[in-house]
């Protein structure tokens, strides 16, 4: 027993000390991003749907990290993307969410609890959208990414007349800047004009895909589509 | 198995983690062994030791990793202080460092004194935690415009470092230099072969190389070479090396105070920014109890005049800036006078007396690279509102802009004293709690914005969907004014903000506009007296090759000394050096 608690001591000794010793190493990174998160700034953000049936947010306040337009990157942001007026939403320390302007940066990630990316956007310039005869940069969120790249648009609608909101999310199938337009339709996905009909049809075919209004095959398909080009 | 044989295995097992963590932990605590030599080592080999006012100092740096030589160091902004001995005045200068090695160039001011001066070369994780590692090399400058003075002051020889120098291996590689002959005549051709002896095929030995005039100083001015400085150690203090470690971007340090009573401005809020067409640049950090702030300046505000105001209305306090230099101190308490002797008059004079024929006569190419840098950050660059009041009939002030052609804005006056109202969107309200920017910068005098017409304002744009949160602010909404001139009133910069020029000197990556870069034929002008005859800051020897470089020799008669420095990819040292005469 006497042994045991002299092990235990030493063990507890080692680790805390060198515990103490890596937090000092991480010490400039931590105040350098403590600065940077200090000195973000944007509009307040007040949720219009309070009592709508459905959500506006693609999700929960999540930690993640954003992509400045000048390549820096900020860590340890609680963020939230807002479907409705496609904004990036970080919520400060002091509690109030804020939105981040669009212009100021390039991409962000959401991590998971257990530091895994939960999903990655990108911003992306001058995408026409349905009834609006006006491009706009809009945040897609990265499917696949390759030489052919396949985006989703979380966008949110409102129905009228009912307090309700219902997800629109569009999709993109990029080839650099080309881009089309598709719903989770086989036939969508063979119509895209920089996309080969039969290379495709054939992915599909051997390797047993389903697509019909299926996200997650469509990403396999256009993955398996990108290694074989 | 018997309880006391778990036990034994049970404690084994313990023992055995806690000794694999002193074996994985235990030689890094706190990043290294022995923090002078684990940490940053500084060599800075320069074209020579004797300069004239007003000529560039060409220096090759060496930065050196203790844990991982050659890597990309640590620390990104490199200190040069030039301290003038008994004086002790002293020139700053900083750069940009991205890689273990760089070359450049700095020009000495017309106007220095003549007399021995001493280069400090750190970084400012050296400068707050290894002061041992700072890079220090004695120079002599002169001025043409002043006489040589009959005694210099130099340091006492006993105060200069009691640190003692580690004895290098006989297997470790070894540079040898060779010149084609023992003497030349003037304007001749000089060759010059460089191999390095026991180099690994794959390894390669980064070298600078200088070939200068004797100078009748040895034993005054302390320089160290490569070796002896990278070899260095001593019983150092043992400190964290990580205290002032800059290695995402210049760190700009201040207080806050109050000039009245030097009482500091406790939780200030601070507002940096730079003038600017197109968007603000704005930053924002608060001040702790002590007045204390700090904020991070990427390349994008290098070499840019940086204005600090406080964010919040502390109008009528006298605020005292006081800005860290990030200068050493200089001890010169040491210092001893040591009058000149004839030989070393007749050298000096014959130094300016080059220095004002190459002035003269020397070719001068000037070629500046620029490389695109890094962009600035706008956190307003999504304005609800963008007016261009050209585009409308000519108003003469501001209070006619607001009332034809913004309906959000109200410009008002109380007691003499213009105000902004803005109608924010979101709450439906007008308040007066705005920001205001004028060519993007936080500008709180509306009586001077009420001045401004349609000829003056160029854009107007207004972000009031919402209320807009900066740092700890929280502003109704924020109207943005540029104008054509672009430029802030001077009164108002004087009276409520603190600039400063945030200077950064190139380096061969973005200015290479020096003497050295002209190649050497075209050199050989008439009449030529140099006495620095070469200098290659950028030279590579690879496995077992051996290169020859070639230049000519001036007119100047004399003995002539090549030094070579330089340091191979796996973190050696290299030095070597030879002498010819001139007849």
């Amino acid at each position: 027993m006497k042994n045991i608690f002299i092990c235990l001591s030493i063990l507890c000794v080692t680790q805390y000390g060198f515990s103490q010793a890596e937090h000092v190493e991480d010490e400039p990174y931590a105040t350098y991003m403590q600065s940077k998160r200090n000195g973000m700034m944007g509009l307040e953000y007040t949720d219009p749907f309070l009592n709508y049936e459905g959500s506006h947010y693609f999700n929960d306040w999540t930690y993640g990290e954003i992509f400045l337009k000048n390549g820096e990157k900020i860590t340890g942001l609680l963020l939230r993307y807002e479907g409705y007026t496609d904004q990036l939403l970080w919520l400060r320390e002091d509690y109030i969410p804020c939105i981040l302007c669009k212009a100021c940066i390039n991409g962000f990630k959401l991590y998971d609890d257990s530091d895994n990316i939960k999903a990655s956007f990108v911003v992306r310039k001058g995408i026409r959208l349905p009834f609006e005869n006006d491009s706009a940069d809009c945040f897609l969120q990265i499917l696949a990414e390759g030489q052919y790249s396949f985006f989703a648009f979380r966008r949110v609608g409102r129905l009228p007349d009912v307090f309700k909101l219902v997800d629109n999310t569009r999709y993109y199938i990029f080839d650099n800047d080309k881009y089309e337009k598709i719903s989770l339709r086989i036939r969508d996905l063979l119509n895209v004009s920089f996309i080969d009909k039969s290379k495709m049809k054939s992915i599909i075919k051997t390797n047993k895909i389903r697509l019909r209004n299926n996200e997650q095959e469509f990403i396999r398909a256009i993955s398996i589509y990108n290694m074989s080009s | 198995m018997r309880t006391g044989n778990k036990i034994q295995i049970f404690t084994f097992i313990l023992l055995i983690v806690a000794i694999s963590d002193l074996l994985i932990y235990g030689g890094s605590i706190n990043g290294c062994d022995n923090r002078a030599d684990e940490c940053e080592k500084i060599f800075v080999h320069l074209d020579k030791t004797v300069y004239v006012a007003g000529e560039n100092i060409h220096y090759k740096v060496y930065v050196v990793n203790g844990k991982s030589p050659l890597q990309v160091p640590e620390s990104k902004i490199l200190y040069f202080a030039l301290s003038e001995h008994n004086s002790g005045k002293q020139i700053l200068w900083r750069v940009n460092l991205s890689k273990s090695t760089l070359n450049g160039s700095y020009q000495l001011s017309e106007s220095m004194n003549a007399g021995v001066y001493e280069l400090a070369v750190y970084t400012n994780l050296i400068r707050e935690s290894i002061p041992e590692n700072i890079f220090s090399q004695e120079l002599f400058i002169l001025n043409l415009a002043i006489e040589i003075p009959d005694s210099i002051y130099i340091h006492e020889p006993n105060a200069v470092n009691d640190s003692k120098i580690r004895t290098v291996n006989d297997d470790q590689p070894n540079l040898r230099l060779h010149a084609s002959k023992a003497v030349y005549s003037t304007n001749d051709k000089v060759a010059l072969k460089i191999t390095v002896d026991n180099l690994n095929l794959n390894d390669t030995a980064y070298l600078s190389l200088s070939v200068t005039n004797e100078i009748p100083f040895k034993g005054i001015l302390h320089n160290a070479s490569i070796i002896e400085q990278f070899n260095r150690f001593g019983d150092f203090i043992d400190r964290p090396c990580l205290s002032g470690l800059e290695n995402y971007a210049y760190i700009l340090n201040g207080r806050v105070s109050d000039k009245n009573n030097g009482s500091p401005i406790r939780n200030a809020k601070i507002f940096l920014a730079l003038v600017d067409s197109v968007s603000p640049k704005v930053m924002y950090s608060a001040a702790d109890s002590d007045g204390n702030f700090r904020l991070y300046l990427n390349q994008f505000y290098d070499n840019k005049e940086i204005i600090l105001q406080l964010a919040d209305d502390s109008g009528n306090i006298d605020i005292l800036w006081d800005l860290q230099q990030k200068g050493i101190p200089y001890t010169g308490s040491s210092d001893i006078s040591l009058p000149l002797s004839n030989e070393q008059m007749a050298f000096l004079n014959q130094t300016k007396d080059v220095r004002l024929i190459e002035a003269v006569y020397s070719e001068r190419m000037i070629s500046k690279k620029v490389i695109p840098g890094i962009s600035g950050v706008s956190y307003f660059a999504c304005p609800d509102i963008i007016i261009f009041p050209d585009d409308y009939a000519e108003m003469a002030n501001f209070r006619e802009i607001t009332d034809n052609i913004i309906p959000q804005l109200r410009l008002r006056n109380r007691r003499d004293n213009y105000y902004l109202e803005v109608y924010n969107d979101s709450k439906g309200t007008l308040s007066e709690n705005n920001l205001v920017l004028l060519n993007g910068v936080p500008f709180s005098d509306i009586n001077y914005i009420a001045t401004l017409g349609t000829r003056d304002i160029k854009k107007i744009e207004i972000i009031n969907s919402g209320s807009f949160i900066a740092g700890d602010i929280r502003y109704n909404a924020v109207i943005s004014i540029y104008t054509h001139n672009v430029r802030l009133p001077e009164s108002y910069l004087k009276a409520y903000t603190m600039i400063f020029l945030n200077t950064v000197t190139g380096t061969n990556e973005v200015n290479d506009s020096d003497e050295y870069s002209v190649p050497v034929r075209t050199r050989a002008h008439f009449p030529d007296f140099r006495n620095s005859l070469y200098w290659n800051p950028e030279l590579k020897v690879s496995g077992n090759n051996t290169i020859t470089l070639e230049f000519t020799t001036s007119q100047l008669e004399g003995e002539y000394h090549a030094e070579i420095q330089g340091i191979t990819s796996s973190g050696i040292p290299l030095n070597e050096s030879i002498s010819f005469s001139v007849k």
